[in-house]
């Protein structure tokens, strides 16, 4: 393998991984959803602290 | 994550109604759909069409096309379709003609539409019968009996053979005469299961079903991965063929190709299939999503994660395997030659382990598909809901009726897979440019660039950057423009030749046209359903949640 084809194999998968990694981390760190105030669902529940 | 809430079904339905009456279905979570976008771009084609044509236009220079394409082209359709479903949904619609028809203000785009739930109906007709090919596969690898014979120098051949008579290649109506072929058999049990997966809604069945099938594939992947990089020099009296040669083939830039334009239609041909943008997919999924839901990471995201899958995986796994064992001697050609002529040998020359891991490579393979083949139909059973009125069961049904007409026909009309190729070609490839163009246009010029990156950014996790205002208004249509125009230049003078020759090509094509014309009838039909119903069909009026 040159090392024109190691270059492109470890950029292009560092780039899709660091990208995959960055966007499920985002989404984790997110805050979390709130699903029951929407279509008319009734109240919402109290916080997690309360 | 959330949970379903009180008041909903196992189908994820929510008290709210849709445009056909029927309780609105729901996601059950953030990342549910984001496993269910993904899921439906995570195909065949990351691990057997991708590494092909990387390895035919260029190796690593490939990616070069291959990201501007993914940066100027996919992302940007891709977060329009995500932000106008959510819009469309936000006023009753999750069909691609009522979303469409909302977005792009009018009739045109309505109709237009259509194009949304035709592209996945059609592709769904033929692509079920491949799935049908992988499950059969896997099942022989499973038990044993699929076998090239103990000639190693015949295992091509053996190979190309036992496919031919599975898709049943050399006459129309080889599967379906002389008694019932296997491949039936499989087809029947993956169609069954498709439409079993959609019958139990988007939570109970496709969310449900993406939430255990990516993760087992990703297991089944690297499991392939581990064993074909320590695959090292197979045969010591050959010791170029080796992993890192293997790799090498697939790599090794060739920047010559960059200044052929076919490369660079393959490579925005290849990440508009991989990505399932102007499937009419996006569109489908999205709808069910809220005004506070995210849909800018949420797209980015379900791209990277089949980024992931096509080039981490399909990259390292199915060019290098097949060099190692049989050089550049191997069958590259098609998708199909790839997947089914050329890794079969691959996997028998890896002795005992081939077995393994040739169960694991098309049981992947039949997951990858099952994914994608649920959200084809999930668009059309959508549409009949809205435009009919039709239940959630009978617009399954209706769908699946069509779906199993259609599919029965590329099954009988096997020969040379001139059915399936049709298809493949006018639906599969042009009809999805002509869609994608339809949608970049309306987003960028008739709801407005401005207007739809505000509603993109309606509860959004990241901003979509300042860049992309310019590349969505004008580089994107312009690409896909060229696209179109490069794509009719190279391939539809070899396609009229066909329609011209066959007949069967001709009937095909006379059936997608077919049902073309009744999605139309239909669209009219919903429309008065719809302006009955007092909806803002013409989408002249801002959302209900909006303020």
């Amino acid at each position: 393998m040159t090392a024109g084809g190691w270059f492109f194999m470890i950029a292009s998968l560092t780039g899709v991984w660091a990208a995959a990694i960055w966007s499920f981390y985002r989404l984790v760190k997110a805050p979390p959803e709130v699903r029951d105030d929407r279509e008319g669902g009734g109240p919402s529940p109290p916080p997690p602290s309360a | 994550m959330a949970a379903s809430g009180e008041g909903k079904s196992a189908t994820g339905a929510s008290g709210a109604a849709n445009a056909g009456g029927a309780p609105v279905q729901r996601w059950g979570s953030r990342i549910g759909v984001i496993l269910a976008v993904s899921g439906s771009a995570v195909g065949i084609g990351n691990y057997l069409r991708f590494p092909g044509l990387a390895a035919q236009y260029g190796g690593g220079a490939f990616m070069i096309p291959y990201f501007c394409a993914l940066l100027f082209l996919a992302m940007p359709v891709g977060w329009a379709e995500w932000s106008m479903a959510r819009y469309g949904g936000r006023k009753g619609f999750h069909s691609a003609p009522g979303i469409m028809g909302v977005v792009g203000k009018g009739r045109l785009a309505r109709y237009l539409g259509s194009l949304g739930v035709l592209i996945s109906l059609i592709a769904f007709m033929y692509y079920i019968l491949v799935e049908a090919w992988c499950l059969r596969y896997a099942w022989e690898y499973l038990v044993g009996s699929y076998d090239l014979g103990a000639d190693p120098s015949a295992y091509a051949q053996r190979s190309m053979d036992v496919f031919n008579a599975y898709v049943g290649m050399s006459r129309d109506g080889a599967l379906l005469s002389g008694g019932v072929s296997a491949t039936v058999v499989f087809w029947v049990i993956v169609f069954l299961l498709n439409l079993g997966l959609i019958l139990r809604g988007l939570q109970g069945g496709i969310e449900k079903f993406c939430s255990y099938a990516l993760p087992t594939m990703a297991i089944l992947s690297i499991v392939v991965l581990v064993r074909v990089l320590t695959l090292g020099t197979p045969d010591p009296s050959h010791p170029e063929l080796n992993v890192v040669t293997g790799l090498g083939y697939m790599w090794n830039p060739d920047f010559s190709k960059l200044g052929d334009f076919t490369t660079w239609l393959a490579a925005a041909g290849q990440i508009f299939f991989t990505l399932s943008v102007g499937f009419g997919v996006i569109l489908n999924y999205a709808s069910y999503l809220r005004k506070k839901d995210d849909v800018v990471l949420s797209g980015l995201t379900a791209a990277a994660a089949n980024e992931v899958s096509e080039v981490g995986f399909g990259g390292l796994i199915t060019i290098p395997a097949s060099y190692v064992f049989l050089g550049s001697t191997m069958v590259i050609g098609s998708t199909f030659a790839l997947g089914f002529n050329t890794l079969p040998v691959v996997f028998e020359h890896m002795g005992s382990a081939g077995r393994a891991v040739g169960f694991s490579w098309f049981f992947l393979l039949f997951l990858a598909a099952v994914a994608s083949s649920i959200s084809m139909l999930q668009p059309a059973k959508a549409f009949f809901e809205e435009a009919l009125g039709l239940s959630h069961r009978r617009s399954t049904l209706m769908t699946g009726a069509l779906c199993a007409v259609g599919s029965l026909w590329v099954i009988w009309f096997s020969q040379d897979a001139t059915a399936m190729a049709t298809m493949d070609f006018w639906v599969g490839n042009f009809a999805i440019f002509v869609f994608a163009t339809v949608q970049i246009i309306c987003f960028g010029w008739v709801f407005g660039v401005d207007r739809g990156l505000e509603e993109a950014h309606h509860g959004a996790l990241m901003r979509i950057p300042r860049i992309f205002r310019f590349i969505m208004k004008y580089v994107a249509p312009l690409y896909l423009l060229i696209v179109l125009v490069g794509f009719c230049w190279q391939n539809l003078p070899a396609s009229a030749r066909s329609l011209a020759e066959s007949p069967v090509a001709v009937e095909t094509l006379l059936l997608v046209a077919g049902l073309l014309v009744l999605l139309l009838v239909l669209v009219r039909v919903g429309e008065r359903r719809w302006r009955a119903a007092g909806m803002d069909l013409d989408g002249e009026r801002p959302p209900e949640d909006d303020e």
